[in-house]
């Protein structure tokens, strides 16, 4: 009973976060225009430097773009990562855990983001174009993967909560590691079309299974010289990996950390 | 002028230095950003590509052009970037009551230290294309760069005017600003050289920004010069327009306050 108390409660709370990413206009109108533009100027580029390898079509293209940029533009990114740290203090005075909240808030705000994002491609694929199947069959199998995906993100904004509790100084880093998972996780353009030896690689990285290989299942309905099986213990190992760290972080992070006043 | 100019700065720097971890980090952490960026591109369009070798020397430059020119005016004149917030958080008012140029003093406001990783970054581009070779490019990209300064900066008044029209403009002049330093971070010129999108590039301050001295560094005519000199006259003087129609109508939060 406690337990289901707990977890309604931490539920509440990162479906409170996935509202919240609907009431800002300013971000929303962004998005609208952003998002969009981006997916043609990098289509356009694909279309410039890479269609020539024959490995996707321009319509494919325009999909794998939108969905490795909608992951991207809400990586790491939401303004809860900055506000976190605020209720850390108060966090420790509550019958509730903060990395609890962190994590609950953080899927909330990622999901709702994503949604936001889901929203606004889908008319902006249409309009360019793509066949209406490949748009709803993509975007089905992305919906399907969501959570899992939420759950990755959040755990590692979790991780650089607890680090910047213990170190301000980290949170300029959250910018370039944002940058490894878009250079290369192929969200440019599918890992694929990219030369050797950097494609080998890039392929070996988490940031390919959190895009490249998303991307491509999304599209293509399998992953990219990988089985499923494979994609789920490599990201089964990511999770694991990423949970220890959290633990690890936070215990510090509870340690070391002085309130103002302290 | 310049002894205001050297203490804005040198006041602007000290609270920085006076955290030194905190500018370390903010340097190193867009020096890692910038080179992860350019990793990434470089993977996407010249690694194991020969079809591609020949847009090495643009890609470089244009990255050098982008990164020089915004590190600096951030850098040094780290406000302008935030004209829309300080004109929505009633910033502004302080700096319409001095002898000094609102607009000096806007631009010394602030400065961002994460801006030296970008400049730091771009003088390092200039130097490699020294090194290989290309030294008539990387004086022009050079000077193209302290052209793009200007261009910047008119595009960040313009952007941060629109405050003084719209509630909420400090949102649209990030959204503004965001989009043209993506644009222009993209190889646009290459990706729309004719048709609809060569258009609307040329009618954005894409165009003064990097497409037209991207041109000049390209072909180091004369006239590709001329043209790059009109293109950000022309987007310094709708900024300038802009600004002064922005500030005739502008009211203090203060006034706002007492009519509401």
């Amino acid at each position: 009973m406690a337990l289901l108390r707990t977890i309604n409660f931490y539920g509440r709370y990162g479906f409170f976060q996935l509202k919240e990413r609907f009431s800002d206009v300013g971000q929303s109108l962004s998005y609208l225009l952003l998002y969009p533009l981006l997916i043609l100027v990098l289509t356009a580029m694909w279309n410039r430097f890479n269609a020539y390898q024959g490995n996707y079509t321009r319509e494919e293209i325009y999909v794998y773009i939108a969905i490795a940029e909608l992951l991207f533009l809400t990586f790491l990114r939401s303004a809860f990562l900055q506000r976190s740290q605020a209720d850390f203090s108060m966090g420790l005075a509550r019958p509730r855990s903060w990395l609890g909240l962190t994590f609950a808030g953080q899927f909330g705000a990622t999901l709702g983001g994503r949604c936001l994002y889901v929203i606004c491609a889908v008319p902006a694929l249409l309009m360019v174009g793509v066949s209406e199947t490949l748009v709803s069959l993509a975007f089905l199998r992305l919906v399907l993967l969501l959570p899992i995906l939420g759950v990755m993100e959040s755990l590692m904004a979790s991780i650089l909560a607890s680090a910047q509790l213990l170190w301000q100084e980290t949170r300029y880093l959250v910018l370039p590691i944002t940058k490894i998972f878009l250079a290369l996780g192929g969200v440019f353009c599918p890992l694929a079309d990219y030369g050797e030896p950097g494609r080998s690689i890039f392929l070996q990285s988490p940031a390919s299974d959190l895009f490249f290989q998303v991307g491509h299942y999304c599209l293509k309905g399998e992953f990219y010289q990988l089985s499923g099986t494979a994609w789920s213990i490599r990201i089964g190992l990511w999770l694991t990996i990423f949970g220890v760290t959290n633990v690890v972080f936070f215990h510090y992070a509870r340690k070391r950390h002085q309130s103002w006043g302290g | 002028m310049l002894r205001f100019l050297g203490k804005a700065l040198r006041y602007n720097l000290s609270a920085h230095i006076s955290n030194a971890p905190n500018l370390a980090a903010a340097t190193i952490g867009m020096l890692l950003n910038n080179f992860i960026f350019l990793l990434g591109l470089w993977g996407m369009l010249f690694a194991g590509k020969s079809q591609n070798q020949e847009l090495l020397n643009y890609y470089i430059a244009l990255n050098v052009l982008i990164m020089m020119s915004y590190g600096v005016l951030c850098f040094f004149f780290g406000g302008w970037i935030e004209m829309g917030d300080l004109i929505v958080n009633g910033h502004f008012e302080s700096k319409l009551a001095t002898p000094r140029h609102p607009l000096l003093l806007v631009g010394t406001h602030a400065l961002h230290p994460s801006a030296l990783g970008d400049l730091i970054m771009g003088l390092a581009g200039v130097g490699l294309l020294v090194g290989m070779g290309e030294s008539d490019i990387a004086v022009r990209t050079f000077f193209a760069s302290i052209l793009a300064v200007f261009a910047f900066y008119s595009l960040f008044v313009l952007s941060g005017s629109l405050a003084f029209f719209i509630p909420r403009g400090n949102a649209i002049a990030h959204l503004t600003n965001n989009l043209a330093i993506i644009l222009c971070s993209y190889p646009v010129g290459k990706i729309f050289p004719t048709g609809i999108g060569r258009i609307l590039m040329m009618m954005s301050p894409v165009a003064a920004i990097s497409l037209m001295p991207m041109r000049w560094i390209e072909e180091g005519t004369l006239l590709d010069f001329v043209q790059a000199l009109a293109a950000i006259f022309v987007l310094w003087l709708v900024a300038m327009g802009v600004y002064r129609q922005g500030v005739k109508r502008y009211q203090a939060l203060n006034v706002i306050g007492t009519q509401g």
